[in-house]
């Protein structure tokens, strides 16, 4: 019997807030319990009062997914004890979420997978287990809740997800649209990006769905293909062995690449739900929903398709600039400055040299060095300087030089014409037949000797000096 | 409590009881309940949903860190290490 | 003239020592017989004298007045337990924000006062600290939760005090003990600070002898506090202004049938004496079927617990307070703790919250328990459109004597019912003497106004309180150190 897999996962993405979710306790993390209040404390009498820029950002993870933003969502309370747990309960939307249906479109595939929904709530904090390196064996916990209390969205998918490989594309194509909006940082290894898979089987064929197992603890793209790879082959085994698949809560770990039971459903918890009497149902207008998807800027498809229309830019670029919004903006303002060359003239710039620089030194990708960016290649394209001088030049206006300064000082550039000629005539007496095609009129071979001496001066040599150098030259030989 | 054990419910409290407590509890609880059957002789209000007289929009906050320390948060932990609140082993 | 007035123009006019008051008072209430404090603040007392001493004291409405406050409200630095062993040991790293109000106004926090274990109880007899007597005879009940608040004022310990409201827990003990109590309109005053029992119904409000003094505690409690997402931006208001010419004349009384036919006789005598001298001075009683009472009790039982049994989950010996140490792991440890942590009420009423949110439970109770307060709040929303005040006993009988319902939940519960469905529908009530019973015990009458409207509320009782002419307990002399 061929099998086919039946995925849906939930995304936990934090967003990026600088206080938490119901309080004012800082999201940055620190030495344990210093990022907290009496309201993450879970302090008798504290009460909890949400964070505006929290319901922003969610607004704009919904309007991205092109997901019904509600205009009355509702706080619930989720009972269940756990010491990471400081109230009993967690906050999170129940009956009523923030955010109703939506869609991800696959990359290669172009499959759309539908999402259910989007809701808000508060992280748990985190026990740090003493004695062994796991829960297993240790003799006690120690509680931080830095976390407890962190803003997240969970993302809910339709089961629409068939393979591994669509998960992790999904998964992927979800981080890098929050990224890109900037309601998430992405950070995968602190945890600001994770999710749980629902799996489950069905022989191909077969409509009605089979019994899921929920794959718990999934920090990484990678991960989560491998372990819904390796729970889909455990499901199979276990079906073809004549059993049947139990609906267990698994845990996966990444070192083995396997997938354990964590505890059976059956004993599933009883929640409790009911709406947070502290907290009234969250309203937002239509007017303020138009507001935040007005400032809300492209979405990357939007901008990929426009880059390739109306710019042309290769392929390459528009990855580079869908997985960092910040050099994306940084070009959508440079580009703006641009007088003489294209984009696409910039963009290689851009996507190249500036993004290496950036990850040797931090840059400032302010208005000024996109001011400069757009003068230095504007400069290039006239002619008045070389490639290789924007390459000599870039890291002086990073730095805070103006186009002008860096060529004033020099900036590598020979400008004393008598040092240029002598370059120039050495090349020439090297190239004796391309110096006799110029004279007899092949004006174009001037650019061979003009790469010779560029190559000669390290590229420091302003071109239409040395053309004209080159040119007159071969007149007087 | 017929149809839900009151040990389930202790449980989920996460409270111990003994049998004899239970039995007891399991009884005041029975009349409790048989109390509220009066609200099986309302019908539902006609109007769709009666409208809360006090002020009902939700009450924000700017996204403004502050922060908070009290030497408190370790004195009054019964058990404190590393920062931390130690509680006992989890399995 | 209330008492708040007066031991102010004694401090004003430095007819009066605040120090030598102090000393005299914190010897008084520290020997004092009843049980109503369970500790005090001498410390921090000083420190306030000292500070309020060299400051202007036309900056404080209540400058230098002694505040009792119930041990389910936090002033940092200090234990606060609920009068339970669960948070024994526990002190709060910050000060409540209507406890904060009064500070800022000159009112000087004295001490805790005793109250029944996490707000639950009628009877002030569910607390770690042991119950409290009730003033006028110390074998009755001070009345609950507030039981402490109430017994402090009436036994002129305080001129002023703080209590918490949920289904009645002012305004019964205040009847009880023959003192005004006032629950404010929900949302008013804020309970940031509060340790929450039932966090939709939970109302801090003040306690004192006198409804000026009430009013004048209402002016410095209430406003906005961005700390509490339910709290109530509302403009201005002086509750405490112009009960001189506050009148009865043509104020329309509603007059709940189904309160003054059940309940002790000589309770219901007092109400109609009073309905009467209140008629004779303008005012038009009517009487009217209410409809819900046994309904609006069913339904408090549903939503309080569930709240209460989700709001007392922190209580778990992780973080702060008691821990039972003789289990070793965790959950056993939480369970434990819980379990030899909470008393017996606490308990009974966290299971019964749980059970109605429970799984298959959720709608038979809770669902249509919020669908039975919107019904009740209407009632009173209809009642409103013909009177401007509804009016009844505050509780069906006097103060009973302790332990005579201890072993009867449903009997206990029974006796709130006429201060419960002001909380479901989150009204502004007060309580106020208004006579004695035949055993001399005071009866407490409740007026009942519209959302907000205390002001109206507050002058009506300040009438009825000059018709009544009620003899409190300790004279005013004493409690003003003269």
């Amino acid at each position: 019997m061929t099998f086919e897999a039946v995925i849906g996962l939930e995304i936990h993405a934090q967003l990026s807030t600088a206080s938490k979710l119901f309080c004012r306790a800082s999201t940055q993390g620190g030495a344990p319990n210093t990022q907290v209040s009496p309201v993450s404390l879970g302090l008798p009498g504290a009460l909890p009062v949400l964070n505006k820029e929290a319901v922003r950002l969610a607004i704009m993870a919904g309007l991205a997914v092109k997901g019904r933003i509600q205009e009355r969502s509702v706080f619930a309370r989720k009972n269940y004890f756990y010491p990471d747990l400081p109230k009993g309960y967690q906050i999170s939307q129940f009956e009523y979420p923030i955010c109703l249906g939506g869609e991800i479109v696959l990359p290669v595939s172009q499959k759309t997978i539908r999402i259910t929904r989007i809701h808000m709530e508060e992280d748990a904090g985190k026990l740090n287990h003493i004695g062994a390196d796991g829960i297993a064996g240790a003799t006690g916990s120690v509680v931080d809740l830095n976390r407890a209390g962190v803003p997240l969205i969970e993302v809910v998918s339709e089961p629409d997800i068939r393979t591994p490989q669509e998960a992790r594309e999904y998964m992927e194509r979800v981080h890098e649209l929050f990224v890109f909006i900037g309601v998430c940082d992405g950070d995968l290894d602190k945890g600001s990006f994770r999710c749980d898979a629902n799996v489950s089987i069905r022989p191909i064929g077969e409509t009605a769905f089979g019994t899921r197992t929920e794959v718990k603890n999934l920090n990484s793209f990678r991960s989560v293909e491998r372990a819904i790879t390796y729970e889909i082959k455990r499901q199979i085994q276990v079906v073809q062995s004549g059993d049947v698949v139990r609906q267990y809560t698994m845990n996966y770990d990444d070192a083995t690449g396997q997938t354990t039971p964590l505890r059976s459903k059956e004993n599933a918890h009883d929640y409790r739900y009911f709406p947070d009497p502290d907290l009234k149902p969250l309203v937002v207008t239509s007017d303020q929903i138009a507001a935040i998807a007005q400032k809300m800027g492209e979405l990357p498809d939007d901008m990929a398709l426009r880059y390739q229309r109306d710019l042309a830019l290769p392929e390459h670029d528009i990855m580079v600039y869908r997985q960092s919004p910040a050099l994306y903006r940084f070009f959508e303002k440079a580009r703006s400055f641009l007088q003489v060359a294209t984009p696409g003239d910039m963009s290689k710039w851009v996507v190249g040299e500036l993004s290496a620089l950036m990850k040797e030194q931090s840059v400032d990708l302010n208005d000024k060095l996109a001011t400069e960016l757009a003068r230095l290649i504007d400069v290039c394209k006239e002619g008045t300087i070389s490639t290789q001088m924007i390459k000599d030049i870039l890291p002086q206006i990073i730095n805070g030089k103006t186009v002008a300064q860096a060529l004033e000082s020099g900036g590598g550039q020979i400008s004393n014409q008598d040092d240029l000629m002598t370059v120039v005539a050495a090349v020439m007496a090297d190239n004796p037949d391309v110096v006799a095609k110029i004279k007899n009129g092949k004006v174009a071979s001037a650019n061979f000797l003009m790469g010779q001496v560029m190559k000669q001066t390290q590229g420091r040599a302003k071109p239409d000096t040395v053309r004209d150098l080159i040119l007159h030259a071969c007149q007087n030989v | 409590m017929s149809d839900v054990s009151i040990d389930t419910i202790v449980e989920l409290s996460y409270l111990q009881v003994t049998p004899a407590q239970a039995a007891d509890l399991g009884q005041q609880i029975d009349r409790i309940v048989d109390y509220m059957r009066v609200l099986d002789g309302i019908t539902d209000s006609p109007e769709p949903e009666y409208e809360w007289p006090i002020d009902a929009t939700a009450v924000t906050r700017e996204d403004q860190p502050v922060h908070f320390e009290s030497p408190l948060i370790e004195a009054n932990a019964p058990a404190f290490t590393d920062g931390g609140f130690l509680v006992p082993r989890v399995l | 003239m209330g008492r708040i007035q007066r031991l102010r123009t004694l401090f004003y006019t430095k007819q009066l020592s605040m120090r030598d008051y102090y000393t005299a008072l914190l010897a008084r209430i520290q020997s004092a017989p009843g049980n109503a404090f369970i500790s005090f603040f001498d410390d921090e007392v000083a420190t306030a004298i000292d500070y309020l001493s060299q400051q202007d004291p036309n900056r404080f409405t209540g400058f230098g007045i002694p505040l009792g406050i119930k041990d389910n409200m936090c002033l940092a630095n200090q234990p606060v337990t609920c009068a339970s062993k669960l948070l024994a040991g526990y002190r709060s790293p910050y000060t409540a924000t209507a406890v904060q109000y009064m500070i800022d106004q000159g009112f000087v926090p004295v001490g805790r006062l005793n109250m029944d274990e996490f707000a639950m109880g009628s009877a002030n007899e569910y607390s770690v600290y042991g119950p409290v007597d009730n003033p006028w005879n110390p074998d009755a009940v001070s009345g609950g939760s507030s039981g402490g608040s109430a017994a402090a004022v009436a036994a002129g310990l305080v001129p002023a005090a703080l209590g918490s409201d949920t289904g009645g827990s002012i305004r019964q003990p205040a009847a009880f003990c023959g003192v005004v109590g006032l629950k404010p309109t929900y949302g008013r005053v804020s309970r940031y600070g509060l340790v929450a029992f039932a966090s939709s119904l939970d109302q801090i409000g003040p306690f004192a002898q006198y409804v000026d003094d009430v009013a004048i505690m209402l002016d410095t409690l209430c406003g906005f506090d961005p700390q509490d997402a339910t709290s109530v931006k509302r403009p201005d208001e002086c509750f405490s202004d112009g009960f001189e010419w506050a009148s009865l004349h043509g104020i329309r009384v509603g007059v709940p049938n189904e309160l003054m036919t059940s309940g002790q006789a000589d309770v219901n005598a007092a109400i109609r004496r009073t309905l009467s001298q209140m008629e004779s001075h303008g005012a038009i009683i009517d009487y009217v079927d209410f409809k819900y009472f046994d309904e609006a009790l069913a339904t408090y039982y549903i939503i309080a617990p569930a709240e209460a049994s989700s709001n007392l989950s922190r209580f778990d010996g992780v973080r702060y307070g008691y821990r039972d140490t003789s289990a070793t792991t965790l959950k056993d440890m939480m369970a434990a703790t819980r379990s030899t942590g909470f008393g017996d009420e606490v308990k009974r009423r966290i299971i019964l919250g749980t059970y109605v949110l429970s799984s298959g439970y959720y709608d038979a109770f809770y669902g249509k328990a919020q669908r039975v307060r919107g019904i009740v709040t209407k009632r009173y929303a209809d009642l409103f459109k013909q009177y401007d005040i509804i009016c009844s006993p505050t509780a069906p009988t006097t103060a009973f004597k302790k332990g005579e319902h201890t072993n009867d939940p449903l009997a206990m519960y029974l006796s709130d019912i006429a201060t419960i469905p002001v909380n479901l529908a989150g009204l502004p009530a007060i309580s106020l003497p208004c006579g004695r019973d035949s055993a001399g015990m005071p009866v407490g009458m409740q007026l009942v106004a519209p959302w907000f409207q205390e002001k109206l509320l507050l002058n009506t009782a300040y009438c009825v309180e000059q018709l009544v002419g009620f003899t409190p307990l300790v004279s005013d002399d004493v409690v003003l150190g003269q």
